[in-house]
């Protein structure tokens, strides 16, 4: 039988390691399947990147270890749930590629998450978990090589802090919460931003090279930063 | 009488054993009470979350719509789901000024429509911690354990909730709900918990006081 000293030097051990353990979170998640928002008449084409569909943020907490927080498929399953609503019609890709000619597409759609932070209540001796989001959607002309637009894009959410709750738990109802803000935004304001959206193609079609008749590659033109989509 | 049975009599001790709570109920009626056809429809309760530092506990708005008696509560989520993206907490409507505003988007008014709600209670407010003190140290040994000291904390549950009209678009009027108190836990091998249950007298006596609000009884005397 091992001695006592023993079995307390393995405890001690044991609850010291426990600290470096690492939190996984992943995000899973259902959204409302029928916004009610006004439907522009615009196919859109969505590119879902690999980077975009697999999004895992790793952070370290100070005395609170590693977490992973798996938020790739909980915002395609958004945007999925979103765009049919606002759009006519939803096409994916996994690459950014000019459409066909024949395709029914006016615009590719190119969602990227920037950034994602979170903190948890030992951090800002708050009661909340709390979730930022920051968005880009990048938009293109069929072509696939003009772009429009970048359209910004925020979502915040926050949980309180649950005695009973775990903190896996709280965080992803917090990330769901911010995903929803971020849907609920483009859904209501991008609708609204069509007389600028228009401007911003216009400025684009007509900065955009000619015709192939010099082979010469022509600069880019610039894209227009939908700065601040509130009208 | 044997160590079980005196356990389990300090546990029913325990559990019947309450702190005292103080609680106030105001209303003020801005506009008329609800019709007896217009309480057929169903109503929703909804929590304000838009707040910096706090946001309305969704126990508290669950347990103030199991409490309403007068009229059938359509469930917070999924007048929330149904009615997505328009009652998120950033782009929900502040006031009854935004509802002609909201109810312009044909799509908004078929949806509520649809759903039948009428009106729309907003509760407004947070259960704080606002004092406490004392301690208690417990320890276990191999001949057994216990616990010894004194700890107490007194809690504060202030609520307000706002009454909307959904097809006149107008506040009917407001009912604010607070409740303190003060619980105790003394220890003398066993922990005796004696919980003051603040949040769910202010639940209690809003929903009581919704009730009659809604119904047009004239307000009760707390």
């Amino acid at each position: 039988m091992a001695p006592r000293w023993l079995s307390t030097f393995y405890l001690l051990l044991a609850c010291t390691l426990a600290g470096c353990t690492t939190t996984a979170v992943t995000v899973e998640a259902t959204f409302p399947e029928r916004p009610v928002v006004q439907q522009l008449p615009l196919a859109v084409s969505v590119v879902y990147t690999d980077a975009f569909r697999n999004y895992t943020l790793k952070e370290s907490i100070p005395q609170r270890g590693d977490w992973e927080i798996d938020l790739g498929a909980a915002q395609v399953t958004l945007f999925r749930a979103m765009l049919p609503a606002i759009f006519t019609e939803v096409r994916e890709r996994e690459t950014l590629a000019a459409e066909p000619e024949d395709s029914p597409v006016d615009l590719i759609l190119a969602p990227e998450l920037l950034d994602m932070q979170f903190s948890i209540p030992f951090q800002t001796r708050s009661n909340f978990f709390e979730v930022w989001l920051k968005y880009e959607v990048q938009l293109y002309e069929k072509n696939g090589k003009t772009l429009v637009a970048r359209y910004p894009l925020t979502g915040y959410g926050r949980t309180r802090d649950g005695f009973l709750d775990s903190a896996q738990v709280a965080i992803e109802q917090a990330a769901i919460t911010a995903l929803r803000d971020a849907g609920a935004f483009f859904a209501i304001e991008f609708p609204r931003n069509q007389d600028q959206l228009a401007a911003a193609r216009a400025r684009a079609r007509l900065a955009a090279p000619a015709p192939p008749v010099d082979p010469a590659p022509a600069p880019e033109p610039a894209p227009t930063d939908l700065e601040d989509p509130t009208i | 009488m044997n160590t079980v049975a005196r356990a389990m009599l300090t546990i029913a001790s325990a559990l019947t054993l309450g702190g005292c709570v103080s609680a106030t109920i105001e209303e003020v009626r801005t506009g008329p009470a609800a019709s007896a056809l217009a309480m057929e429809s169903p109503i929703v309760v909804l929590g304000r979350r838009h707040n910096n530092g706090y946001e309305t506990e969704s126990q508290f708005v669950d347990c103030v719509g199991k409490n309403l008696k007068a009229t059938k509560v359509l469930p917070e989520q999924q007048f929330v789901d149904a009615l997505y993206p328009w009652f998120e907490p950033r782009t929900a409507p502040l006031g009854t000024a935004d509802l002609p505003r909201l109810f312009a988007n044909e799509a908004v008014a078929k949806r509520v429509e649809a759903l039948g709600v009428r009106y729309l209670i907003w509760v407004d407010g947070v259960t704080n911690t606002t004092d406490q003190a004392g301690s208690m140290t417990c320890t276990i040994s191999p001949g057994g354990g216990g616990c010894f000291g004194f700890v107490t904390w007194a809690r504060d549950a202030s609520y307000e909730a706002t009454v909307w009209d959904l097809e006149t678009q107008q506040s009917m009027g407001r009912i604010s709900s607070d409740a303190s108190g003060t619980s105790y836990m003394p220890a003398m091998v066993v922990p005796v918990p004696i919980i003051a249950r603040v949040q769910a007298q202010a639940c209690s006596g809003l929903a009581n006081q919704l009730d009659a609000f809604l119904s047009g009884a004239p307000p009760e005397a707390s």
